[in-house]
């Protein structure tokens, strides 16, 4: 009974008992706007969308997560800090003691934004750092000076003992780069995320990785996870790294692999208020808006998120039919599946799929 | 060991030393996966906020855990 009891009062209860779904953790893109243009990037990020969120409206739409019970609000663009309001924006995430996390390029950080920084206790300020060198990082980004401005902004942040991460897309322009952004980032108590560029926005499909590297990137990540401690670097690779592999240990930030989360427990806002499972989805995910509906409505919905919600094994499609894994595993990450192959539950850039298909004797 | 997988750590500045080590880690988490079961079932939330953080991998999260736990878990 007291079993029972236990459950019916934590979350995995809720989801077992009430099969009620909760967004604990959200993705704002608070504007489109970018002062950079980087080439891998996936929403096409430049210019801001048409009617973007006001300060008020995204302070409605904290509380309303608050409300359904959301514990981690991670805000990027764009380039967040490009809005004048980002830190009223931050502060009511915090004023609901809800995690925060930003996502920038660094550009705009100086050391008066650190100091409000500071005063929000974020749980995570994650700096792009997409090479080991200015060459290939700022080729990526397409501004000069960019990686001594990211390199700046890393050791400025954790001067300020603010907990950092570097987040690192890989394709084949910075793939070689890994090894010496590594050395860069060895004991600095900088978290590093990888993940993997998909042909999306204005990504060239050309530039994506080949399975072997994807292969040998995931080579990369299980050998640090094996030479560092957590304390030297703390490494993972993003959702799109994984899935049961049958040589390689678990690389991904999850530690066990439960398929892709979004409409699950993620959900992704657009600056004009665009509702999505995962903000990395193309448009044609976007399954309704703040600016019409309460975000309850939306995430209550019968429809939405269906794909992930109401997946069944038969949903499947290309390699992943007949996968020992499929029913746990959902095909992997939708984004990268989508976006590579045009079909749901089909993501190719699988470790257990590579290893299969022979690459692996 | 497996020739191809030496090539392929080859690309990235890897040893075959490393490889091999590298891959003795999946049989060290493999018999870690019933304490992260248990972990799972019983830690539920807690345990999914592992995999939920954007931008900044869990690093909080998983000092949270003493040494030893993580060693268990397969988690480093």
């Amino acid at each position: 009974m007291c079993f029972l009891f236990y459950f019916s009062t934590n979350k995995i209860g809720e989801k077992m008992f009430k099969k009620k779904y909760l967004p604990y953790a959200a993705l704002f893109e608070i504007t489109l706007k970018c002062n950079m243009r980087c080439i891998h990037c996936g929403s096409s990020a430049g210019t801001q969308r048409l009617k973007e969120l006001p300060t008020n409206e995204w302070a409605r739409v904290i509380k309303e997560f608050s409300e359904l019970g959301c514990e981690s609000i991670t805000l990027l663009g764009g380039e967040p800090f490009i809005r004048q309001d980002w830190f009223e924006i931050s502060k009511t995430v915090r004023d609901y003691n809800i995690d925060l996390t930003i996502i920038s390029n660094g550009l705009l950080i100086d050391e008066k934004t650190i100091s409000h920084l500071r005063k929000l206790d974020p749980y995570a300020i994650a700096i792009s750092l997409d090479g080991g060198s200015p060459e290939t990082h700022d080729e990526i980004r397409q501004v000069r000076g960019s990686f001594e401005k990211a390199t700046k902004v890393i050791s400025m942040l954790k001067d300020a003992n603010i907990n950092t991460s570097a987040i690192t897309t890989l394709s084949k322009t910075n793939f070689k780069d890994l090894p010496k952004i590594r050395s860069l980032l060895l004991n600095k108590n900088v978290a590093w995320q990888i993940q993997i560029a998909c042909p999306v926005g204005r990504f060239p499909k050309e530039l994506m990785l080949s399975k072997e590297e994807f292969y040998s990137a995931s080579l990369f990540i299980a050998n640090s996870m094996e030479k560092y401690s957590i304390e030297e670097l703390p490494i993972a690779g993003a959702h799109s790294f994984g899935y049961y592999s049958s040589v390689l240990p678990n690389i991904n930030i999850t530690p066990v692999w439960r398929g892709c989360p979004a409409g699950m427990y993620l959900v992704g806002i657009q600056s004009n208020g665009g509702v999505k499972g995962c903000l990395s989805l193309s448009d044609e995910f976007v399954e309704g808006n703040v600016m019409n509906k309460s975000l309850s409505e939306i995430w209550e919905s019968d429809s939405f998120a269906s794909y992930n919600r109401k997946f069944k094994k038969d949903d499947l499609n290309g390699e992943c039919i007949g996968c020992k894994y499929g029913k746990k595993c959902k095909g992997g990450c939708m984004s990268v599946s989508t976006s590579v192959t045009g079909k749901k539950h089909s993501d190719p850039f699988c470790l257990r799929l590579i290893e299969k298909s022979g690459i692996i004797d | 060991m497996n020739k191809n997988l030496d090539e392929m750590g080859q690309t990235l500045g890897m040893t075959k030393d490393d490889v091999t080590r590298t891959l003795k880690m999946k049989k060290r988490q493999s018999l870690s996966i019933i304490p992260v079961v248990a972990f799972t079932f019983l830690g539920g939330a807690s345990f999914d906020t592992l995999g939920t953080c954007y931008g900044g991998i869990c690093q909080r999260d998983f000092k949270r855990l003493p040494r030893w736990l993580r060693w268990l878990l397969g988690l480093r």
